[in-house]
């Protein structure tokens, strides 16, 4: 099959050993698949949609899912928060991000046959009055790790990004402009040190014409809230926006 | 409506797929005729840099950002399938895709399962946040593949025109302007394995924001997980170990997305490489 470790090499980026293979990918069968993706039914606008003479939805099966039940992320959740060390290290204000389950990266099968160990968890928090994220292990014995004093990146949760546009919508710099408009957002960190909100979970709002399947909507209004403070900073048209509706 | 997660069995294909809280839209357990290929297939971010745009303040410059393709920020209304699984090419592909939109960005996020045994991993994506200048963004998404052919023990290999050789330690790696490259993940006892092979299409290349086309890790509970780098820091671990013929492999494949506004209003772009698997039929 293959002639091993003929001589050692040692690229800039890594050590890797020399060998003769003559494997290869099926280019063929690639080229012809890559071609066929490359080819999007234009009429049927956004998301893309290849051509395809036969096209059927597809029913997954949902009882072979291999995942925990709900009730046990909640029970991971709840353990968290029944520490009393984690809940002073989270302060007064401070958030549930998510709480993820691990265990399952661990598991070994032959073809379909599964097995998952049924407890183990990462929950993660945001704290606001750290500024900081704490994350807790829990373990199969349900034994808890805290890894406090995080300065790692954690992406706005559902529950920020509602609060977020809610302010934003009742700024009154834009709230005549943006209540039928979409709004997107996005957790984006001030550069400037000497900012009052620097260091702060600032999430940017766009708001753009409602969505269109043919068409690149650029945002017409955006804002940018710190949602340490619950404060809208900033609030206006769009800077490079094309054509001013507070001029009109 | 379609839930979030499940199981599909597809041709000789048997995996769950989900789209989760933080990494996207995953495939998980995956195996083929019988022999599993991977633990899971993810994309948990994909970071944005944006040219420096003459016309406009300082403090109205774009920021780069880190996009987490999520459940709670499906595209939900308007009608649209937002998680789409269809028989396509005459029944011999499985297209599973999740659609959502961030900031002013709309992203597809799919796989292509082929009957055949390949994946063709994909990130769409359109949307201009400032098209008065011309300025260019980029997108890079970072797929984590956890993979385990024949239930783990795995060894990575790399080939292009001139040379064929395997890792022997972790690290990041840039592809330059090799040719005809791919990796190969193989079980060094069964043989059988998984190509990794960009997309042919796929022509931008790492930058001094994105600095790496991949990046060879073993295995640790430390780093499945969400994002964990802010908007300006790279991937990057502190530790780098030997690895062998044994080792539980992660392989991140960063991909290079390059979106200029002068390329019209209904510019779709996408990227993404391609799995193949390779089954030991000596």
């Amino acid at each position: 099959m293959t002639n091993y470790t003929s001589k050692k090499v040692k690229s800039s980026e890594q050590a890797i050993s020399e060998f003769t293979d003559k494997r290869i990918p099926n280019l063929e069968q690639i080229k012809a698949t890559t071609h066929f993706l490359n080819q999007f039914d234009k009429e049927k606008g956004w998301p893309p949609i290849v051509y395809s003479k036969s096209s059927k939805l597809f029913i997954p099966q949902d009882s072979g899912f291999n995942t925990p039940d709900i009730k046990l992320f909640k029970e991971a959740t709840a353990s968290a928060l029944s520490n009393k060390k984690i809940v002073k290290i989270l302060g007064s204000h401070w958030i549930h991000v998510v709480t993820q389950h691990i265990s399952q990266m661990h598991y070994k099968y032959k073809g379909a046959t599964k097995q998952v160990k049924p407890f183990e968890f990462r929950v993660i928090f945001y704290s606001y009055s750290l500024k900081q994220a704490v994350e807790v292990f829990i373990d199969q014995k349900k034994k808890l790790t805290i890894n406090a004093n995080l300065e790692i990146y954690i992406t706005a949760t559902y529950e920020e990004v509602q609060l977020a546009i809610k302010l934003a919508k009742s700024d009154k710099r834009i709230s005549g402009y943006v209540s039928k408009l979409e709004a997107g957002a996005i957790l984006e960190s001030l550069t400037d040190k000497k900012h009052p909100s620097f260091g702060h979970r600032v999430i940017r709002i766009m708001f753009t014409k409602t969505y269109d399947k043919f068409k690149e909507l650029p945002p017409l209004f955006y804002a940018k809230v710190d949602m340490n403070e619950e404060k809208v900073l900033i609030a206006g048209e769009a800077p490079c926006i094309q054509k001013s509706i507070l001029k009109k | 409506m379609i839930n979030r997660n499940g199981n599909i069995t597809w041709g000789d294909w048997i995996f769950d797929y989900d789209v989760t809280d933080f990494e996207g839209l995953a495939l998980l357990h995956g195996s083929y005729k019988g022999i599993s290929i991977f633990h899971k297939l993810s994309l948990p971010v994909i970071r944005v840099e944006y040219d420096f745009d003459p016309q406009l303040d300082f403090k109205d410059q774009c920021q780069p950002v880190n996009d987490v393709i999520k459940w709670d920020q499906a595209w939900v209304d308007k009608g649209q399938d937002y998680l789409k699984l269809r028989e396509i090419r005459s029944g011999t592909v499985l297209e599973i895709g999740f659609y959502m939109v961030l900031g002013a960005y709309h992203l597809y996020q799919c796989y292509y399962v082929d009957k055949g045994g390949y994946i063709f991993v994909r990130l769409w994506s359109k949307g201009l946040s400032c098209p008065k200048s011309h300025k260019q963004h980029r997108h890079h998404p970072y797929w984590r593949f956890h993979i385990n052919v024949d239930g783990g023990g795995n060894r990575i290999n790399y080939t292009n025109d001139f040379f064929t050789g395997f890792y022997q330690t972790e690290g990041i790696g840039t592809i330059k302007n090799d040719i005809n490259h791919h990796w190969l993940i193989e079980n060094t006892h069964t043989g059988n394995g998984v190509f990794i092979k960009p997309n042919i299409t796929d022509n931008a290349r790492a930058d001094n924001f994105s600095k790496g086309d991949f990046y060879i890790r073993k295995y640790r509970t430390i780093e499945d997980r969400p994002w964990w780098r802010n908007e300006r820091d790279d991937i990057a671990f502190t530790r780098h170990d030997a690895i062998d013929n044994n080792t539980d492999v992660v392989f991140w494949y960063v991909g290079h997305l390059p979106h200029d506004a002068d390329e019209g209003e209904d510019h779709w772009h996408g990227v993404g490489p391609i799995l193949q698997v390779y089954l030991n039929e000596a």
